[in-house]
């Protein structure tokens, strides 16, 4: 275990030093800015950033969270036509927001690092990283930005390589694919 | 009496991260926490006046009715208030708001759009509060950081300035030796703790400014999910491209009928449909197979 002896007086020093001196800094600084004054009157709207999806092509008018997306009920041929699902996603705030989609647990196995994913949007474009493999998919944000009220027809396409080696009949596991707004700059 | 004074120091130490975690919190929301005081008694019987209440920030659409939440005063956009929520709905369909009240008030408050939420109450403790806005003034700062503070940076101070007394000067090869040389001076020995003072925080001021610049609007998460994928059970490899392949054949009888059949071979391995010519008379027909999506088939008449 390292002893706070053991280390260097130097460092400790001004290591303790530095920690303090943030904490004071940082302190002072939320006491000296914790006070609001106004300048009324003034009227504004307050931002609210909030996504809605909807299944197949009837877009979201609540606050849906998740619909179901691909389906084994049409499988992948290796080298065939992609398999594709339908949604919409609905900007449901009053600001446009930049849509980030990610898959946060990837499927493993060789059929899904055989799958590619492309997502096609009539309002937001592709994927700025389109076409990425399954297994390995990181968050991409689309080209454009969703407005505020405004909803966007997709389509999520998998398609499995003609070089896959597989006996067929595999699953690939149960994923997710979310997808989160941010604020545009 | 040595372990006593090293229990002592480490209490001492965790007080002052507490109190600074503490009254960092009670200032600014921090990680999404957010410590405030109890004010009033709109709340009773839930909490008291002067309580500690510690919020969180959540999902807004993870609010429902029955929940606590930390809000700005939509009235004077300048306080915060900390009461139930008794409605929710959304705006024009879109946007979601809320109805909140006091637990020990009479009527509602103003409808609260979503933007407003600062956090949900998590957890509350009486009285604390009044020691935490008597912590939020000037006095309590001076006494429970400064001070603190102060005797932390003086004490390293005497550490660092005993350590450097003891050290070797720097000397390069073929200069006097170490022994030589002069020792460093006093004020080349706070020009050094300075400058690292100095450096420590300029880097901790630029990182805090990142952090601010960083934060933006993030929406919620929607999900399209779950997701299954099954490959087919032959995974025999179709044709990379699909060709069309004409036949011309001409009925030479021109009496009697003449077929045309597409024939198995190494390119087609199977066959549907065929074309024919009826008494002579031109006609054309379609077949496919598995390798040629079409083949058209044309039988040229007398």
């Amino acid at each position: 275990m390292l002893h706070l002896r053991n280390i260097n007086p130097m460092v400790r020093a001004v290591g303790t030093m530095g920690a303090v001196s943030a904490l004071v800094g940082g302190i002072t600084f939320a006491n000296l800015t914790s006070n609001t004054v106004a300048l009324s009157p003034n009227t504004l709207a307050t931002a609210s950033a909030a996504l809605a999806i909807g299944a197949g092509t009837t877009c979201p008018t609540g606050d849906t969270t998740s619909t179901p997306g691909f389906t084994t009920a049409t499988p992948l041929v290796p080298g065939g036509s992609a398999v594709t699902t339908n949604f919409c996603l609905t900007n449901t705030g009053n600001i446009p927001l930049l849509v980030t989609a990610s898959i946060p647990t990837t499927p493993p196995g060789t059929a899904a690092g055989d799958t590619t994913l492309s997502i096609n949007c009539t309002t937001e474009g592709n994927l700025t990283s389109n076409s990425q493999k399954l297994s390995v998919f990181t968050p991409t944000a689309f080209t454009n930005a969703l407005p505020a009220g405004a909803s966007d027809n997709c389509t999520a396409s998998a398609s499995l390589s003609g070089g896959y080696t597989g006996a067929g009949g595999e699953t690939i596991p149960s994923f997710d694919i979310d997808f989160i707004g941010n604020q545009t700059p | 009496m040595r372990v006593f004074r090293r229990i002592l120091f480490g209490a001492g130490v965790a007080g002052f991260i507490l109190c600074c975690a503490t009254v960092l919190l009670f200032n600014r929301p921090t990680l999404g926490w957010q410590a405030l005081s109890v004010p009033t008694g709109s709340m009773r019987p839930t909490f008291t006046p002067g309580s500690l209440v510690l919020s969180h920030r959540v999902a807004i659409s993870s609010l429902k009715v029955g929940d606590i939440i930390t809000y700005t005063n939509p009235l004077t956009m300048r306080s915060t208030l900390t009461h139930r929520i008794i409605k929710v709905y959304k705006i024009d369909g879109k946007i979601p708001a809320f109805i909140t009240k006091g637990d020990a008030n009479p009527s509602p408050d103003p409808p609260v759009v979503g933007g407003l939420v600062q956090g949900q109450m998590v957890w509350h403790v009486p009285y604390v509060g009044n020691l935490l806005m008597w912590a939020k003034t000037w006095t309590g700062i001076a006494i429970l950081i400064y001070l603190p503070a102060l005797l932390v940076i003086i004490e390293e101070t005497r550490r660092l300035a005993d350590y450097l007394r003891q050290m070797k000067p720097y000397s390069l090869r073929g200069t006097p030796s170490s022994k030589g040389a002069a020792p460093l001076g006093m004020r080349s020995r706070l020009a050094l703790a300075g400058g690292s003072l100095a450096g420590v925080l300029i880097v901790g001021a630029a990182g805090f400014d990142t952090v601010q610049a960083l934060s933006t609007i993030t929406s919620n998460t929607v999900s399209l999910a779950p997701n299954t994928l099954a490959v087919a059970a032959s995974t025999t490899t179709p044709p990379s491209t699909t060709t069309t392949t004409t036949t011309t054949q001409t009925n030479t009888s021109c009496t009697s009928d003449t077929h045309v059949n597409v024939n198995d071979s190494s390119s087609q391995s199977g066959t549907t449909g065929n074309a024919f010519s009826q008494n002579g008379n031109a006609t054309s027909g379609n077949v496919s197979n598995t390798n040629t999506t079409q083949t058209t088939i044309t039988v040229t008449g007398c």
